[in-house]
């Protein structure tokens, strides 16, 4: 039988690297498609990974067990993820510079859509990102972004009629 | 279909995130996760109290005897002989494997960068000692990330010991990579003069598009090809140069009795995962997206700005693009002879670092760095 998450994560915080290897296996390719939601990058969504299960297994031996071990990486990803955004938002552009790419790849599909996602304030297009993007259910939005599974349905709604409306009005 | 279903769908295509990650970054992931993962177990408080008083005294006695160096980490143990991925870390320890006295006198450096006891002097030119050396494991309370126990580092010194004027402002730039194969590639690519130092850069370089290459190699390749020649490979290093600008031109690859392999070339890109300490990182010919080589501009490559940072200016522009942690300045004008001062400000604070440009060629090919922090 395959030891739990709890198991490994006791195992790992006592110092197996085993253990540590196999909740890396088992949980890397979540946080990572998590990260990728939220930044949209595959290079940023690579630093974003790492960091949050580098930080996660350091502080492993806060990991109670009370809850999933993977909705406790999501809550991590998803705050480092927030936060390479913010500081990418405090530092870009100092100067225009438009002749340059910064995106990885240029995104070609679907460009009203994509434009209507990208006008939505900041919380309902995390939860729209999370949603479909990393396809997480709304507790586990709930979970990894702190907020009740209510506020994240009442976002979800929100940012479902506004992209509605903003591609209905695109259409006239 | 129904709009909402029409919309949820349209939602899916555009957002899915692909499956396939880079296997080699999940195994860069994969280590540096593992190498957080604390050591040792974890003793009750109420063990802890009981037997503190008597390890008290104990430890007193044993720190006299053995007086580990600050942030050496009892896991960060040199790796046993057979797991050494290049045969210059196998051989014994000469009088000239060592760091010069200015690097090892930096305590950043040895404690948290590499283990002084497994330098090897690799290769050596008039102005500069090419050494190799282990990764360590440190403490973290000191703000610094280690660079790893799995790593192994390329460390571009200057011989020269600097003057008395030298003022550290931080840790230099030292290159490392992760021991797994995977890892052999644009990691291990490096710029000379890179490493911190003071001095200006020796001899002169004339050719803008041509980009020093120095790269660590592991066992098994005896040769690297670029698009300007084969340069050998002697003791895990090898030492040529790369036209850059020829975007077409195959890439640097290696070859010898293990087969053929290539290598990525990059600038080098530090991340916060990688070193804390990187400032401005590295610099290139200024060419703008899609248009030729811009004379007498450079482009500076600088990582980790400080948080703290709202503008920043070189060679009186303030142009800068940002990728996350780094920015690149743009079209940087660069003096015939003299230096650039880069500097980053923000709400009552400003750093800066010069760059010696000892001409045009110099300023790209062999510009080095001399952080410093301006009072």
């Amino acid at each position: 039988m395959e030891p739990s998450d709890h198991d490994l994560a006791r195992a790992a915080a006592a110092g197996s690297r085993d253990a540590g290897a196999e909740l890396f296996r088992r949980h890397w390719p979540q946080a990572r498609r998590v990260a990728r939601a939220v930044v949209g990058r595959d290079a940023l969504a690579d630093d974003v990974a790492q960091e949050a299960m580098v930080t996660a297994f350091a502080s492993i031996r806060r990991y109670r067990g009370d809850g999933e071990f993977a909705g406790w990486l999501r809550r991590i990803v998803v705050t480092r993820a927030l936060n390479a955004l913010r500081a990418e938002r405090r530092l870009v552009s100092l100067d225009a510079a438009a002749d340059m790419p910064v995106d990885d790849a240029p995104h070609l599909a679907d460009p009203a859509l994509r434009d209507a996602v990208a006008a939505l304030p900041g919380d309902q297009r995390i939860a729209v990102a999370l949603r479909y993007g990393a396809g997480l259910t709304p507790t586990e939005i709930a979970q990894a972004t702190g907020v009740a599974v209510g506020t994240v349905n009442s976002r979800l709604g929100r940012a479902l009629a506004r992209l509605r409306a903003t591609l209905e009005t695109a259409d006239v | 279909m129904s709009d909402h279903d029409d919309l949820d769908a349209r939602l899916a295509a555009l957002l899915a995130v692909p499956h396939a990650g880079d296997p080699a970054r999940e195994a860069r992931a994969r280590t540096a996760a593992l190498d957080a993962l604390p050591t040792g177990r974890r003793w009750p408080r109420r063990v802890l109290r009981a037997a503190v008083p008597a390890l008290g005294f104990a430890a007193l006695g044993t720190v006299l005897v053995l007086a580990v160096p600050r942030g050496e980490s009892p896991s960060a143990a040199t790796p046993s002989p057979a797991e050494e991925p290049l045969g210059v870390l196998r051989t014994p320890q000469g009088p000239e494997d060592h760091l010069p006295a200015w690097v090892a006198a930096d305590p950043a450096v040895v404690a948290n960068a590499v283990d002084p006891a497994s330098v090897r002097l690799a290769q050596a030119s008039a102005g500069r000692l090419f050494l190799v050396a282990h990764g360590r494991a440190s403490r973290r309370d000191d703000g610094l990330r280690p660079t790893g126990s799995r790593t192994v580092c390329l460390i571009v010194a200057v011989r020269r010991t600097p003057g008395p004027g030298f003022r550290p402002g931080r840790p230099g730039n030292i290159l490392c990579a992760l021991e797994d194969s995977f890892a052999w590639g644009n990691l291990t690519v490096s710029l000379p003069g890179t490493h911190r130092t003071v001095t200006t850069p020796s001899g002169t370089f004339t050719r803008p598009d041509v980009l020093p290459l120095i790269t660590l190699v592991p066992d098994g390749y005896d040769t690297l090809h670029t698009n300007l020649g084969t340069f050998p490979v002697k003791a895990n290093l090898a030492r040529g140069a790369y036209r850059w600008t020829l975007r077409d031109a195959h890439a640097p690859f290696l070859t010898g009795p293990a087969g053929r392999r290539a290598l990525a070339v990059d600038l080098p890109r530090w991340r916060s995962a990688d070193l804390r300490w990187a400032s401005f990182a590295g610099f290139q010919p200024s060419r703008p997206f899609d248009r030729p080589v811009e004379p007498r501009t450079m482009d500076l490559v600088a990582s980790r700005i400080p948080p703290w940072a709202k503008r920043i200016a070189a060679g009186g522009r303030t142009t800068a693009i940002h990728r996350r942690d780094t920015v690149v300045l743009r079209s940087v004008p660069v003096p015939v002879a003299g230096t650039v001062i880069v500097t980053v400000s923000g709400v009552g604070k400003a750093e800066s670092t010069a760059l010696g440009a000892g001409g045009y060629g110099a300023g790209y090919g062999g510009a080095l760095l001399t952080p410093y922090r301006r009072r």
